[in-house]
C-alpha cells in the first residue's frame, strides 16, 4: 500500500463488494460481466474492457467491455507487451487509459479502464488490487469449467463406447443363437459344438464390456444425481432377479428386514448395481443346496445390508485384494464359473461414490459375508407394512 | 393371413437375427433402417406389431418414434396405429444414466427386450402383445 497516498475507507468497502461479487459465481463469462460492471463504477470510468490471454498465449481478445472509451480501448501492440510482461500501463494525454495485468497462478489477461481523470498514485494501486480479486474469481471459474467439461465429455465417451462396443458383440451374438436354436436348418453335432463354443466366447466378451461399463460410469456419475430411495424395493427388486438362478441350483435365496422403508442417498441404477453384484455373486459362487440370505438393518444413522452365503469363501491372503480392478482370489479362478474380476471394482466405486463403506469377511469353504454401509437419507416417517 | 410385423433397427444383422425369428414362427416381416423410414413404413405396411431399436439416428430415436406413434393429439398423422404394440429392443438397459422402464406417460412401449435378440425371449412376447391386441 503505498503511504503517501491514504486509502480512504470507501475505497476498502468498494474493493470488498466488488471482490464478493465476483467469487459469487462460477460461470466466467457472468464473472466478467461482474468485473466490468464493477470497474466501471469504482473507477468512475467512461469504460471498462477485460482482455483474455489466448490459447497460443500471444494475443490479447476481449473478452467483455461496458461503457465506451474516447480512447479505444484496443489492445495496442506496446501495451499489449507491457501488460504481457505484468507491469502496469498507463496512457496519459487527453485522454487516459489505465491497464492492470490479471494473474492468478499464470497471466490470464488484463483489465483496463477508460478513467475520467488520468490514474495515479493510489487509483493505480486500487486497480491492482481490483485486478487481482477479478484474476483469482475469474481463474476459479475457468478451472471449474474445464472440470465440468473433462467429466462431461468421459460421459459422453462412456454411453459412445457403450453403443459402438456393444453393437457388433450383441448383433453377431444375436446371429449365433438363430443358428443354434435351428431356426434355419438342422446342425451336426460337431458345427453345433463349435457355435457353441463360439456363442460362450461372446457372452464372456459382452460380460467383459458390460463391466468395463459399468466400472467406468461407476467412476464417472458425472451427469446422475442422487435421489431418496428406499433401499429394501432395490434390495427385493434385485433378489427377484436372481430367484430363477437360486431354484435352479437348489440354492436358499432368502430376504429378510424388508417390512420398512430404509431411506438413503443413491442413483437407482448404482444401488441396483450393487445389490445385483452381492447377490448374484453370492448365488454363483455357492455350490449347489446351500443358502443366500440377504438381511437389511440399520445401525444408528446408517443402513446396513449383509449379504451371507455359505459359499466357497476368499482365501485369507485375497481379502486385501477384492476389489482391485481385475483381480479374482485363486479358489474363484479355479472354480470354472465365469467372472472378469471387474464386478466387486465396480461396488466399491459406487459405495464410494454413495459415502458408503463395504466390508468382508470369509472363510474358504464355508463362506462369505459383505456388509455395505450407507447413510440413512432421514428417517421415513411412514414405513411400509 | 400371418400376422405383419414391422423391424425398425439401423443394425442389419440384429434385423436379419430378429426376422429369421419371426419368419420361423410364421410371421410376415418387413424392415426400415432409420426412424424416418420407420414411420413410412408404418403408413405404408399397416404392421399388427412393431420391433423398435432404441439407438438410431440419435440415442433416443426409437422413444422419439415411439412418442410419435402413440401421440394423443387428436389431429395426429398416426393416429391410424396408436394401438399398435410396440417391443423395444435395447442394448442400453443397465448402461444409459438413466433407468430405461415402460411408463404409460413417458415411454409409450409396450415391452422392452435386451438385446442380443433371442426366439426364447422374443417370440412369447409378440404372440402375447398379438393376442392381447386381436381378443
Amino acid at each position: 500500500m503505498p503511504d503517501s497516498h491514504p486509502i480512504p475507507p470507501e475505497a476498502w468497502s468498494a474493493l470488498y463488494h466488488a471482490s464478493a461479487a465476483f467469487h459469487s459465481t462460477l460461470v466466467s463469462a457472468k464473472v466478467l460481466e461482474t468485473i466490468v460492471e464493477h470497474a466501471l463504477r469504482a473507477f468512475n470510468a467512461d469504460g471498462a474492457a477485460v482482455y483474455r490471454l489466448d490459447p497460443d498465449g500471444r494475443t490479447l481478445v476481449c473478452a467483455a467491455t461496458l461503457g465506451a472509451c474516447s480512447t479505444a480501448i484496443t489492445p495496442l501492440d506496446d501495451v499489449n507487451r507491457a501488460v504481457l510482461s505484468g507491469e502496469f500501463v498507463r496512457i496519459k494525454g487527453d485522454h487516459s487509459l489505465a491497464c492492470a495485468p490479471l494473474a492468478a497462478d499464470n497471466f490470464i489477461g488484463m483489465l483496463c479502464i477508460c478513467p475520467q481523470e488520468a490514474v495515479a498514485g493510489t487509483d493505480e494501486w486500487r486497480l491492482r488490487e481490483f485486478a487481482d480479486q477479478a484474476a483469482s474469481a475469474l481463474s476459479h471459474a475457468l478451472h471449474y469449467e474445464a472440470l465440468q467439461k473433462s467429466d462431461q465429455q468421459r460421459t459422453e465417451f462412456v454411453h459412445v463406447v457403450t453403443h459402438e462396443l456393444r453393437s457388433p458383440v450383441v448383433g453377431a451374438q444375436s446371429l449365433l443363437r438363430v443358428l443354434l436354436q435351428g431356426l434355419i436348418g438342422e446342425l451336426t453335432p460337431q458345427q453345433q459344438d463349435i457355435l457353441n463354443r463360439l456363442s460362450q466366447r461372446m457372452d464372456s466378451l459382452l460380460a467383459l464390456i458390460n463391466d468395463l461399463l459399468a466400472l467406468a460410469a461407476a467412476r464417472t456419475r458425472a451427469d446422475q444425481p442422487l435421489e431418496r430411495l428406499d433401499l429394501t424395493t432395490v434390495a427385493r427388486e434385485s433378489a427377484d432377479t436372481f430367484v430363477y438362478d437360486a431354484k435352479e441350483k437348489a440354492v436358499a435365496l432368502n430376504i429378510q428386514g424388508v417390512e420398512h422403508h430404509v431411506p438413503v442417498r443413491a442413483t437407482h441404477q448404482g444401488l441396483r448395481r450393487i445389490l445385483d453384484n452381492l447377490v448374484g455373486n453370492a448365488v454363483k459362487y455357492t455350490p449347489n443346496g446351500g443358502n443366500v440370505i440377504v438381511e437389511i438393518t440399520r445401525k444408528g444413522d446408517q443402513a446396513v445390508i449383509q449379504i451371507s452365503d455359505s459359499g466357497i469363501g476368499i482365501p485369507k491372503e485375497a481379502l486385501e485384494r477384492i476389489g482391485e480392478t481385475f483381480f479374482r482370489a485363486s479358489n474363484a479362478q479355479s472354480s470354472g464359473i465365469i467372472g472378469t474380476g471387474l464386478g466387486l471394482a465396480t461396488v466399491k466405486a459406487l459405495i464410494d461414490g454413495f459415502d458408503g463403506v463395504l466390508e468382508i469377511t470369509s472363510e474358504v469353504g464355508k463362506g462369505s459375508t459383505f456388509t455395505v454401509y450407507l447413510p440413512l437419507n432421514g428417517i421415513d416417517p411412514t414405513p411400509s407394512a | 393371413m400371418a400376422y405383419k410385423i414391422l423391424i425398425i433397427d439401423d443394425d442389419p444383422d440384429i434385423a436379419l437375427a430378429a426376422r429369421l425369428i419371426l419368419e420361423s414362427a410364421g410371421y410376415q416381416v418387413v424392415e426400415a433402417r432409420s426412424s424416418t423410414e420407420g414411420l413410412e413404413a408404418v403408413k405404408r405396411e399397416k404392421p399388427n406389431l412393431i420391433v423398435l431399436d432404441v439407438m438410431m439416428e440419435t440415442a433416443t430415436a426409437g422413444f422419439q418414434t415411439a412418442l410419435v406413434l402413440r401421440s394423443p393429439e387428436e389431429d395426429s398423422e398416426y393416429k391410424d396405429y396408436k394401438t399398435v404394440p410396440i417391443i423395444m429392443l435395447t442394448a442400453v438397459h443397465e448402461t444409459m444414466p438413466y433407468r430405461f422402464a415402460p411408463d404409460e406417460n413417458y415411454l409409450p412401449v409396450d415391452v422392452f427386450l435386451d438385446k442380443p435378440v433371442d426366439a426364447v425371449k422374443l417370440l412369447p412376447a409378440v404372440e402375447k402383445l398379438l393376442t392381447q391386441q386381436h381378443a
